[in-house]
């Protein structure tokens, strides 16, 4: 018995002396293989710390979006129910209906459109002339000009907005107040003072000085002056940099909540955007939710509950970024084929 | 295309193209004549510096030479009664392609900026320069528009010395708070974006997905989702499956245990604390340094290889040395936005509905000189490690 067992010991250390010795040979034996066989295992360790960071952030970015779908779905009644914590017992759209009704959903996701519709494509275009102008274009004082610009760029809106308000109330002394009307946003995007267009000027240049002159010179040589070589010419080129400026005017104007709120809402209340909505109901959200007609519709145990007020924002926020959100998904794989793999961040 | 239709003058409109035409045509003549008497003149006196005066006065003749050219052909066409009408766009076009290339270029780009330069001047100079000049003043709005009285630097000590809202809210302290966390962010989301960029940069398994789950937070609104998550539901599942909390203070335990300083770790929790917040504010950053990385050229990296260099040199050497002026932006960036959803915007509007407009455009000129000065200091600190290609030195 022992023999035999001292005898299949042995054997099973030769096998794995045998083994050994083979991986010796194959990855330890000169020098260059050691550093070899050490540097893959660095390849690998790293390669795990990147899937694991990586992953694990994006569960970080979606958790708080789970959290919401989970919320929404859960039914009024549900709510003082311990057992429900992320899958809801019985699914239900009532949240999204009270939600609907407490946004005045349609009329504002129209306002909303709209108005991130024409400031994109107004501030699309001024941005792209300006920064054309500062790449390539040179006149006297363009510097000094383009300082200013940078200076845009460090202004808070918030430092300039009071003078601002006084001045527009009484526009170029002809009595007519400006604020209170979307207008005044899409006079702002076509002038260069919308949200971040400082920005956006720097980013075209940018890009624009990017593209080889020896473009623009061929155009010239077969005739055409510098606005049909820039609309010709440089802007089908400038693809990349106008699909990332029109990505982020659109969401930066849809998110926007300080310059439509102090220029339009809070002047004239019966334009709003889902954002500005959403903004005024967050502190007011009983009274809203009294005024929209569904408080008798369940028991008091429901209505008393803080969360169901809370219940009831959260699928009001959700629904206010429902749209951006599917917006993103059409537009993201055009956004990082064209936008940044070709776009104008860099010289 | 369509062809235009020509339209042809009539009898009487054709004599008095003629008679307008024959005018300028003796005008012409007569004005070359002197010219070139002049010429005659400055080359007898043969001096060297009526040279440039001479060159240009042949140019001068030279351009009605053409002209005259063109004229006759006119008088010509008047003749056989087939002068065509001339819109006013293409007059216009005509003229304006005399005009040299590069005075072209200067005046289109003046044309370019002019909508740019109408809102500066309209909305953004006046309101800035008289934010500033309000700063030094007391401003009160009365029922016949704002009295404005000139006070010094009043409004300034009263803000960094004695402003509290909200009974103990103080301003100095929450400034300096501000600035702390935004000094200690800084740096933590450029390196976090950094790293996540080289990460995104090459294909793995599942990139498109985790791409596009990366640049959600740029498109989602933050401050919203979080306000709202924070308050009510959120807070009671995170409470009861305890998920954020728990891992990170055994983590922290275990650092403690094993010696590391406190003071460090301190910091490394607060960014801890803090990672849904730096991966929500990162978002930009990370498409700027993608972009950045995809730009570097890839002999660069090739070359590299062939000399030697391990993974760790190339990506210190080659690929943080070329997007340096890229983390300079980024930094600006970083900057700038972290000022537009600063908390001390609560002293702005609350001085706002004290009707003390004096003092609130102090605390937005404070805070416009303190971003001046962090963005300055960040100039200062990258000054000499930046890159650029066309840097001839």
């Amino acid at each position: 018995m022992t023999a035999n067992k001292t005898q299949f010991l042995n054997q099973s250390f030769q096998k794995l002396k045998q083994a050994s010795i083979k991986v010796y040979d194959k990855k330890l034996s000169t020098s260059y293989k050691r550093t070899m066989t050490f540097e893959s295992i660095l390849a690998w360790f790293a390669l795990m710390v990147k899937y694991f960071l990586l992953y694990g952030l994006a569960f970080i970015i979606l958790y708080p979006l789970i959290q919401q779908i989970a919320i929404a779905l859960r039914a009024p009644e549900d709510i003082n129910n311990p057992l429900v914590l992320w899958i809801p017992e019985t699914f239900s759209w009532m949240n999204f209906r009270i939600s609907a009704i407490v946004l005045d959903y349609w009329n504002a996701l129209k306002n909303s459109i709209m108005l991130s519709g024409i400031v994109t494509l107004l501030q699309l275009l001024c941005t792209a002339l300006a920064g054309y102008a500062f790449a390539r274009l040179k006149f006297k004082g363009q510097k000094i000009l383009f300082g200013l610009v940078l200076t845009t760029i460090i202004v808070a809106p918030s430092t300039i907005e009071l003078p601002l308000k006084i001045t527009l109330m009484n526009f170029l002394g002809t009595g007519q107040s400006l604020l209170g009307t979307p207008m005044i946003l899409y006079i702002f995007a076509a002038t260069g003072m919308g949200i971040k267009s400082g920005i956006f000027i720097y980013l075209f240049r940018q890009f624009f000085r990017g593209i080889p002159e020896e473009l623009e010179e061929a155009a010239h040589v077969d005739g055409a002056n510098p606005i049909q070589v820039f609309f010709r010419v440089m802007l089908p080129n400038a693809r990349g940099a106008m699909v990332l400026v029109g990505i982020l005017t659109f969401v930066w104007q849809w998110n926007d909540a300080y310059f439509t709120a102090n220029f339009v809402s809070k002047i004239n209340s019966d334009f709003a955007t889902l954002t500005t909505k959403m903004m005024s109901i967050r502190n007011a959200i009983q009274g809203a939710i009294q005024q929209a007609g569904v408080w008798q519709l369940f028991d008091q145990d429901v209505t008393q509950n803080p969360l169901f007020t809370s219940m009831v924002l959260n699928t009001s926020a959700m629904l206010s970024m429902i749209p951006l959100l599917i917006f993103y998904l059409l537009v993201q794989k055009v956004l990082f084929t064209e936008g940044i793999e070709r776009s104008g961040l860099v010289g | 295309m369509k062809k235009l239709k020509k339209t042809y003058y009539g009898t009487e409109a054709l004599s008095k193209q003629r008679i307008k035409t024959e005018k300028t045509i003796l005008r012409l003549k007569s004005n070359n004549a002197t010219f070139e008497q002049d010429i005659q003149n400055m080359m007898a006196k043969n001096e060297q510096k009526h040279i440039r005066k001479i060159v240009k006065l042949a140019d001068q003749v030279q351009k009605n030479k053409i002209r005259l050219t063109r004229l006759e052909a006119r008088i010509h066409q008047i003749d056989a009664g087939s002068l065509e009408k001339e819109s006013l766009y293409q007059r216009y076009r005509l003229w304006f392609s005399n005009i040299p290339y590069r005075k072209q270029k200067y005046i289109w780009g003046i044309v370019f900026t002019v909508p740019w330069m109408l809102g500066m001047a309209l909305f953004f100079l006046p309101s800035f320069i008289k934010s500033i000049w309000w700063s030094f003043n007391q401003v009160v709005p009365t029922s016949s528009g704002l009295t404005i009285t000139f006070n010094g630097i009043a409004n300034y000590i009263e803000l960094f010395r004695s402003y509290v809202i909200d009974g103990n809210n103080v301003f100095s302290v929450q400034l300096y708070l501000f600035i702390q966390n935004l000094l200690i962010d800084l740096p933590i989301i450029l390196i976090f974006s950094i790293l996540i960029a080289t990460f995104l940069n090459k294909p793995f398994k599942g990139h498109k997905w985790i791409k596009a789950i990366f640049f959600i937070p740029v498109i989602y609104n933050f401050t919203l989702i979080s306000d709202t998550l924070s308050k009510g539901f959120g807070q009671y599942i995170d409470a009861s499956t305890g998920a954020d909390q728990m891992f990170v203070q055994q983590l922290a335990g275990f650092f403690m245990d094993i010696g590391i300083g406190n003071s460090l770790m301190s910091i490394v929790m607060n960014a801890v604390d803090r990672i849904f917040m730096i991966v929500n504010l990162s978002g930009i950053q990370i498409l700027i340094f993608i972009a950045a990385i995809q730009s570097i050229p890839n002999q660069l990296y090739e070359a590299a290889k062939m000399e030697g260099a391990t993974k760790y040199e190339i990506f210190w050497k080659i690929t943080i040395a070329m997007i340096t002026p890229l983390i300079l932006t980024a930094a600006v960036f970083t900057v700038v936005d972290s000022f537009t959803r600063a908390p001390i915007y609560r002293f702005l509007d609350y001085a706002m509905t004290q009707n003390r407009y004096g003092l609130a455009a102090t605390i937005s000129v404070s805070y416009f000189a303190i971003n001046v000065t962090i963005i300055g200091l960040v100039f200062l600190a990258m000054k000499g490690r930046v890159f650029y290609y066309d840097d001839r030195k």
